[in-house]
């Protein structure tokens, strides 16, 4: 138990000194969680977590989308396990104010996470009648450092 | 009784198949699908081809440790086709409403299946953080370089009859790649097929019709995985059926590739089986949806 401990300190330990920034949301009961970690080196984690079951993992940079608006920074990752081609494409993520980090000071907010799915079909989303896309939002509260 | 299923299908695409180049009917916009209307296609010819083409790649799918399923689903108006995985079953669901279409032709319907079947194997180029789903632009691509030129070539005695009426531009490219009639014939046959597809996808989409002569000038700064236009889904179907590229079935193109399925060595091993714009520039992906990541201003 003891050694099982020191090693689950050393590599939390290992893994923080590694992590250039870092993204860690919840929701009050805890059932939606957001995590996104970029290491030094470059390599990216970000998780999606609703209930007991990741939704989403993504390693690959360029799978992580940021887009800037004046609403705020929207992180999305694609969904593949439940998105489906020509039919819905179903997309994760959470929408964050802008902040400054300086000193090594971790700020927290409170914003949402997102799940979104938008219906299309093999001529793309204008072959879709009526209401194209369901989204379902979670208030969280976020750390960033 | 494979042999029986397939001289059937093989009767039933050689009795359409001289009337592919000849014109649609008129759009309209406001047909309501009847599963009793008369059709381009019937409830026999739409299973016999969905189960042609799944039965085709059925054992590619095992070599990938998957199960492949064509949903055929006649009765149903959905307007429409789609692809899913569940776990390890690869899934492709086809829509009697989508095959009542007027626009749709048997060729014009096995390339729906076989757009289909390209986004779970044409690999590179991929949805964006998605590990498994090549995107629409890919899977159109898929559909004629590799989907179609299987398929259609087991057809052999039906193809001549696409020499007939071949629109000058799709003869000038197909018989720039194919240097035999059989060639020629399929690449005529699979450029058919595409305009059919193209057309529905245009009357759906609420966008012009396309043609061979006009291709899409536009140049993308950087790939889109969503739907193309139809004028460049046209030109994709069009450039697959020129590409002369040697295609590997048994694999999936850049399909986890540790840098990542978009990444630029996911398309270096895609290009091997690829035409680009150093090997071949008459079938390589427009530049419509398609921006080559290994030669800055070149597909």
């Amino acid at each position: 138990m003891k050694t099982f401990l020191m090693f689950a300190l050393i590599t939390a330990s290992a893994a923080l000194a590694h992590a250039e920034s870092g993204i860690f949301c919840t929701n009050a009961a805890h059932t939606v969680k957001v995590s996104y970690l970029e290491t030094n080196s470059g390599k990216v984690i970000f998780m999606y977590t609703h209930g007991k079951t990741v939704q989403v993992k993504a390693t690959e940079a360029d799978a992580i989308s940021m887009e800037k608006s004046l609403l705020g920074n929207v992180m999305t990752v694609r969904n593949d396990k439940t998105s489906s081609p020509d039919k819905a494409s179903s997309y994760v993520g959470v929408i964050l104010p802008q902040y400054n980090l300086s000193g090594g000071t971790a700020v927290t907010f409170e914003t949402q996470a997102v799940e979104t799915t938008i219906k299309t079909s093999i001529a793309g989303p204008a072959g879709v009648q009526g209401l194209a896309q369901e989204t379902h939002y979670y208030d969280v509260k976020c750390s960033a450092n | 009784m494979k042999l029986f299923n397939f001289i059937a299908v093989s009767l039933l695409f050689s009795a359409f198949g001289l009337n592919s180049y000849a014109g649609f009917p008129p759009n309209n916009l406001h047909l309501l699908d009847d599963v009793n209307r008369p059709a381009n296609i019937t409830e026999e010819q739409f299973n016999q081809i969905v189960d042609t083409v799944i039965s085709a790649w059925a054992p590619l799918a095992k070599e990938q440790g998957a199960n492949l399923v064509g949903v055929k689903a006649w009765k149903d108006s959905t307007v429409n086709a789609s692809a899913e995985q569940k776990g390890s079953q690869w899934i492709v669901n086809m829509y009697g409403g989508l095959a009542r279409r007027p626009e749709i032709t048997l060729d014009g319907f096995v390339l729906v299946v076989c757009h289909e079947l390209g986004h779970h194997f044409g690999g590179h180029y991929f949805y964006k953080g998605d590990k498994w789903a090549a995107a629409e632009g890919q899977a159109d691509y898929f559909a004629t370089d590799v989907c179609a030129k299987k398929i259609f070539s087991t057809f052999s005695r039906s193809n001549p009859r696409f020499r007939e009426g071949v629109p000058p531009a799709v003869k000038a490219k197909c018989d720039t790649t194919w240097k035999t009639q059989p060639l020629q014939d399929l690449c005529y046959r699979s450029s058919a097929g595409g305009l059919s597809l193209a057309n529905l996808l245009a009357v759906l989409g609420k966008t012009a019709a396309p043609h061979f002569e006009t291709p899409d000038p536009t140049v993308v700064k950087a790939s889109i995985d969503s739907h193309p236009n139809a004028q460049c889904r046209l030109d994709t179907y069009f450039a697959g059926a020129v590409c002369g590229a040697p295609y590997n079935v048994h694999d999936i193109p850049g399909k986890n590739v540790p840098q990542g399925n978009n990444s630029k060595e996911a398309e270096m091993v895609a290009s091997k089986v690829s035409c680009t714009a150093a090997n071949s520039p008459v079938g390589s992906r427009p530049n419509c949806w398609f921006k080559s990541q290994l030669t800055m201003g070149r597909n």
